[in-house]
């Protein structure tokens, strides 16, 4: 499916650009640039195909270059505050995981061979991820817990999943609130991210 | 072919669905059965770089492409060169086409340059003001954002009127090109109909009237309705209302606008909260009351602002010895007042009666001297003895006892009266308990394998048999780090592990060095340079490609472009690169202007020697306004030359022709240079100079006007700046104020004189500030000859050395300054042919009638004096001031008038203390020595004259204004008769030495 999705991704970038390209194949582009960071095709190719940008948008070439935009913005936070460093091991753990979902023993080098990567390179993108996890887990670790009514709220919203499952407010009332918990976690970190893009110079060139 | 689409395939990709994008791309291709991947690892045949659709040679752009025709295309190639190429900042859109080449593959590089909006201009109905718009937009997103932020641009406007009332205001951007990288920004507003203020509903107290509310905040029905300007006369109104002693007024505002948004209601809520007054019982204070309880200045009086104003008045009486202090305070409400009392109790003064400190074996008692800072018959003020026991713990660590503590043990003795006061003395012991004193028995260092470990020992300041000290094992551990990251090893982790044995009395340190990946330069991206040379840049840049990634070197690269005065803002950075070992340095520059014209004026205040009616020397004081001119032009051809052209001109009284007429003001004193000047010339480190000048010049026993030619090369040596020059002058003398028969024979000889000499000096210069030094000294030796052989008139030898020294004394911040000059010359003996006209002088005969009398015979025919021009003087305002301008020598060097002519000899001594500046002025005191000697060998300190004075400086912005007043320490009889003028006022720019 991701290759598909993929292969979907580089048409649409490549329909976009050939337009203006009649007399010959589009191998390499620009497609954002942060700060003074850019953002390659390959670059999205490479986040597809091994999986690093996690997201159901990923299908959609517009959303993978914002996620990556977002992940560049991130980024350059988390070098100013400088979290823990995430251990070799995690970041052994990881490439294995990548290594152990594409086929053959040169999956993972046919990969990063056609698109310019290194495997030192694809360890420090992941060591990187790493690093942002540790720093929205720090940053964003405790946003407010919601009260009584809230959670009240959110199972009338949601009574027939409950009833279907034969679920009560009071059995159900402990995962709600863990789930408004993320979801104002995540709310929060949106925010934050679209500050980060206020204050930082982004071009997103058109595909 | 799944590879060639997806970057390859995967367990759940359907061939069909691949098959058929494949072929969409072959369509829209046009390179019919080629796809992207398959270029890779073919050779490269050609390269094009395409700029805005236009093909480019530029050498600076293909240098940064690393396709290149020959070599096999791989995707890293690729990436690196869009590194650089939007590392350089000129392109945003770089895309790289692939077509195929019977020998390979043709590379096709289109870029696309950055372009940036220069300015924005408002069209349609805007309404507001336009500048205030552009303001808004220059603080949010600089003065030249690119394109792209133009829909984040549109919302700030919308927001901006949106908070002025302008809730319907449409803004529509256009862009209109302004040139290939820059355009301009239209926004056509609309801004539709203001809110206007429907109604006001004010609620507020009888202290604050409605009326004044509304005046205050200008709310009118029907007026205009502007968020930003109503909160700015909110915070106006509260700080008025605290200001009158409602410290915690509140005024706060709500509004709702109306469906259509054209109408607004606005609530107003004033909260003026009760008038506080504070009042203090008891004791007298420490100090005053307004700083010691700041609610006026704070605009508060909450409790913690209270809490904190009672614990600063009890800290002000117990540093006065009050050691039991207590003021608590209380609040009471009486009507509509709250009244805050403080009830200031001092108690006794407590006074130190004696100082001992316990347990001391490891250190001397003198070593701990200098921190005692308490001694008996001082004011007994606790944190005083907590910081003196602190201090004496850390040095104790310093020498490595790093349990070491030490505890004032305070014993309070009974009352006692001293000088009709009751007291309490106070015994004050230091209690230490030194504990063992920790050694470095070893320094290892683990896992470093770039540098060697000799190369880190040279890092650390803990070395074996060194006393251990913790602060400085961080200090030794920063040392490495910056070592490391200075060879390019950015993440480099440095650990200090430490095995202490024989019960803590000594400590192995193992530095574990974990040093990470090494980071390369990769380009040096040079950005900004429209008018100077690459290799200009390139020169002063100390990164390389290739070379580590160092932090020093790249701010030595900054300081380095910073100095030589081209550019307006330098930055040196590096360009993140994620997992690459090789990193891109951008050089961004913004060029300073090339032409700076500069202009000026001021006066000159002094006493100077003039010529009486009676033809005798005397003093007067000369008032001169003088101006200047300089225009330079830089960084010619690139490279960092420059031309300047100055001119002085000094409105001066001059002689007149007869001396009894009034001396009238003139351009008679002015200089004009010409200089071009290049930095490392012929390609060293040093700077060569070449100018051209006149000058004219009022001195008190001639006036001069000089012309000629100096070429110069200087170049620096740690710290040592080394000279070599050649001059050639031409100097003609004129008002000689001296008698034909009383000037020196050269002077005669010689009253326009050619000179050609060559000039060396070495000089050392540690001072901190130039015009105003408080600390390091300046050393200097120089010497000229000056031969016939060389072109010159006459010919001679001279040197003078000076040394100047400047220290800040500990304590109050006093600054002592002395200096020593002292300079000697030999003129090359010079046979000269009797001139009649002057061996000749005019004698009265008997019967009165005056004739020539020859007295050639004994007149000399040998020379060894220097011209005027390069004879010694002394006096004035830099050297000895209690003379006025050259009015120093030996009866040797003056004339029977006693106008001087100079000497081969100079010595001159200063001492000056000049005291901290107080609100921008400085008192000083000085003393200074010198005299000026016919010869070199008549140089004697025991002929030298004191003279000793006063005077003040005013720190303005051009430098200290300087104001001395110097006294003769003894005055002598003239050889005219009558006594030397005991003191000389002196007005200046600068400090004298």
């Amino acid at each position: 499916m991701r290759a598909v999705l993929c292969a979907w991704f580089v048409l649409g970038l490549a329909l976009g650009s050939e337009a203006q390209a009649p007399a010959g194949v589009l191998i390499e582009r620009t497609l954002a640039i942060v700060g003074s960071q850019v953002i390659t095709l390959s670059d999205a190719r490479v986040a597809i195909r091994l999986g690093l940008v996690g997201s159901d948008r990923a299908a959609d070439p517009q959303a993978v270059t914002q996620l990556l935009v977002d992940r560049e913005l991130i980024l350059r936070e988390v070098q100013r505050y400088t979290p823990p460093a995430p251990s070799e091991g995690a970041v052994d753990a990881r490439l294995d995981e990548i290594r152990a979902q594409l086929p053959g023993a040169n999956g993972l080098s046919r990969v990063l061979d056609e698109n310019g990567f290194t495997e030192a390179r694809l360890r420090a993108w992941l060591y990187d991820d790493l690093r942002v996890v540790a720093y929205l887990a720090q940053r964003f670790a405790s946003p407010s817990t919601p009260t009584d009514t809230e959670v009240s709220l959110a199972f009338a919203l949601q009574r027939e999943e409950f009833a279907r499952a034969g679920t009560t407010f009071e059995q159900a009332a402990p995962a709600l609130r863990e789930r408004l918990v993320a979801t104002r976690r995540q709310e929060l970190i949106a925010d934050w991210v679209s500050d980060l893009r206020r204050r930082t110079e982004v071009v997103i060139l058109p595909q | 072919m799944r590879q060639s689409l997806g970057g390859g395939g995967s367990a759940g990709a359907t061939p069909a669905g691949f098959a058929a994008i494949v072929v969409v791309l072959m369509l829209v291709s046009g390179s019919a059965g080629v796809s992207a991947q398959e270029f890779l690892g073919r050779t490269v045949a050609d390269v094009q770089v395409e700029v805005a659709g236009i093909v480019v040679n530029d050498p600076a752009l293909i240098e940064l492409v690393e396709t290149r025709i020959g070599e096999p295309l791989t995707m890293i190639n690729i990436r690196s060169t869009i590194d650089h190429l939007v590392g350089l900042g000129r392109f945003e859109d770089v895309r790289v086409f692939g077509s195929p080449a019977d020998q390979g593959v043709i590379v096709r590089w289109r870029l696309t340059p950055v372009r940036r909006i220069s300015a924005v201009d408002l069209e349609g109905d805007p309404q507001l003001s336009a500048p205030a718009i552009r303001a808004v937009l220059a603080d949010r997103f600089g003065t030249q954002p690119s394109v792209a932020r133009v829909p984040d641009m549109v919302r700030a406007v919308e927001a901006y009127y949106a908070e002025r009332g302008f809730r319907l205001a449409s803004i529509a951007p256009r862009v209109d090109s302004d040139g290939p990288e820059w355009v301009r920004l239209v926004l056509t507003v609309n801004a539709g109909s203001r809110a206007a203020v429907r109604s006001v509903t004010v609620t507020t107290t009888e202290l604050v009237a409605e009326a004044e509310v509304l005046r205050r905040l200008e709310l009118q029905r029907g007026r205009p309705f502007d968020q930003t300007a109503l909160d700015s006369r909110i915070a106006r109104f509260e700080e008025d209302l605290r200001g009158r002693g409602y410290f915690e007024a509140r005024v706060r505002e709500s509004h709702d606008f109306s469906a259509e948004g054209t109408a607004v209601t606005v609530l107003i809520d004033v909260a003026p909260g009760p008038h506080v007054r504070v009042v203090f019982e008891g004791d007298a204070l420490a100090g005053d009351p307004e700083t010691l309880v700041p609610i006026r200045a704070e605009r508060s009086a909450d409790q913690d602002l209270l809490e904190d104003a009672s614990r600063r008045i009890e800290d002000a009486l117990r540093r006065e010895g009050y050691r039991s202090a207590q003021a608590p305070f209380a609040r009471r409400q009486q009507g509509d007042e709250v009244i805050v009392t403080f009830s200031v109790t001092r108690g006794r003064q407590h006074r130190v009666s004696a100082v001992d400190v316990s347990g001391m074996s490891g250190l001397d008692r003198g070593e701990i001297a200098a921190l005692l800072q308490v001694k008996a018959g001082d004011v007994f003020v606790e944190a005083r003895v907590g910081a003196v026991a602190a201090a004496i713990a850390e040095l104790y660590r310093v020498r490595g006892f790093t349990q070491a503590t030490v505890r004032p043990v305070i014993q309070v003795l009974p009352e006692e009266a001293r000088g009709g006061t009751a007291i309490r003395p106070v015994e004050v012991r230091f209690d230490v308990q030194e504990g063992v004193q920790t050694l470095v028995t070893g320094i290892t260092f683990a896992g470093a394998s770039a540098l060697a470990p000799a190369q880190l020992e040279g890092q650390v300041t803990l070395s074996s048999g060194r006393p251990f000290y913790r602060p400085q094992l961080s200090a030794d551990r920063d040392a490495l780090q910056r070592a490391y990251r200075n060879l390019g090893y950015q993440n480099a982790a440095v650990t200090p592990q430490l095995v202490f044995a024989d019960g803590s009395q000594g400590v192995a340190v193992t530095w574990a060095v974990v040093e990470g990946p090494q980071i390369l330069v990769d380009r040096v991206l040079i950005k900004g340079n429209a008018r100077t040379s690459i290799d200009l840049i390139r020169r002063e840049v100390t990164v390389r490609r290739g070379s580590p990634m160092s932090d020093d070197a790249l701010i030595d690269s900054q300081r380095a472009l910073a100095a030589t005065g081209l550019f307006r803002r330098v930055r040196v950075s590096e360009l993140p690169r994620t997992g690459s070992a090789t990193r891109d340095v951008l050089v961004d520059l913004e060029e300073a202007p090339p032409t700076t014209i500069s202009y000026g004026g001021g006066f000159e205040v002094g006493r100077i020697g003039v010529k009486a009616a009676d033809g005798q020397a005397t003093e007067e004081l000369d008032i001169a306004p003088r101006g200047f001119f300089d225009i330079s032009r830089r960084n010619l051809w690139g490279k960092n030359r420059s031309v300047s052209l100055f001119g002085r001109v000094t409105l001066r009284k001059g002689d007149a022709a007869d001396p009894t007429a009034p001396r009238s003001y003139g351009f008679n004193d002015y200089r004009g240079l010409f200089t071009f000047r290049e930095p490392r010339a012929f390609g060293t480190a040093g700077d060569a100079q070449l100018t051209a000048f006149i000058e004219q010049g009022l001195r008190t026993s001639f006036d001069f006007n000089r012309k000629g030619v100096t070429s110069d090369y200087a170049r620096r040596f740690s710290g040592f700046t080394v000279t070599g020059r050649y001059t050639f002058d031409y100097t003609k003398l004129f008002n000689e104020k001296i008698a034909a028969e009383d000037q020196l024979l050269i002077d005669r000889l010689f009253p326009q004189v050619k000179l050609s000499k060559v000039f060396g000096s070495i000089l050392r210069d540690s001072r901190d500030d130039v015009l105003d030094p408080q600390q390091g000294s300046v050393l200097g030796l120089d010497a000229s000859v000056a031969a016939k052989a060389m072109g010159s008139e006459v010919g001679f030898i001279k040197t003078f050395a000076q040394g100047f020294a400047y220290r800040r004394l500990p304590g109050r911040g006093f600054v002592l300054a002395a200096g020593a000059r002292v300079g000697v010359a030999i003129g090359f003996k010079q046979d000269v042919p009797v001139v009649q006209e002057i061996a000749q002088r005019a004698v009265a005969g008997r019967d009165g009638i005056e004739r020539a009398e020859s007295r050639a015979a004994g007149f000399p025919t040998v020379i060894r004096e220097l011209p005027a021009s390069e004879r010694f003087f002394a006096g004035g305002d830099t050297t000895v001031r209690g003379f006025a301008l050259d009015r120093l020598g030996t009866p040797e060097t003056l004339d029977p008038q006693g106008f001087p002519q100079g000497g081969n000899g100079l010595a001159v001594f200063n001492l000056e203390a000049r005291a901290p500046y107080w609100k921008n002025l400085q008192f000083v005191w000085f003393t200074d020595a010198g005299n000026v000697f016919k010869t070199a060998s008549d140089l004697r300190l025991t002929d030298l004259r004191v003279t000793s004075g006063i005077g003040f400086r005013y720190r303005s912005p051009i430098g200290p204004l300087r104001v001395d007043w110097g006294f003769k320490i003894s005055t002598r009889l003239l050889l005219t008769g009558g006594r030397e003028r005991s003191n000389v006022l002196h007005i200046s720019l600068g400090q004298a030495f």
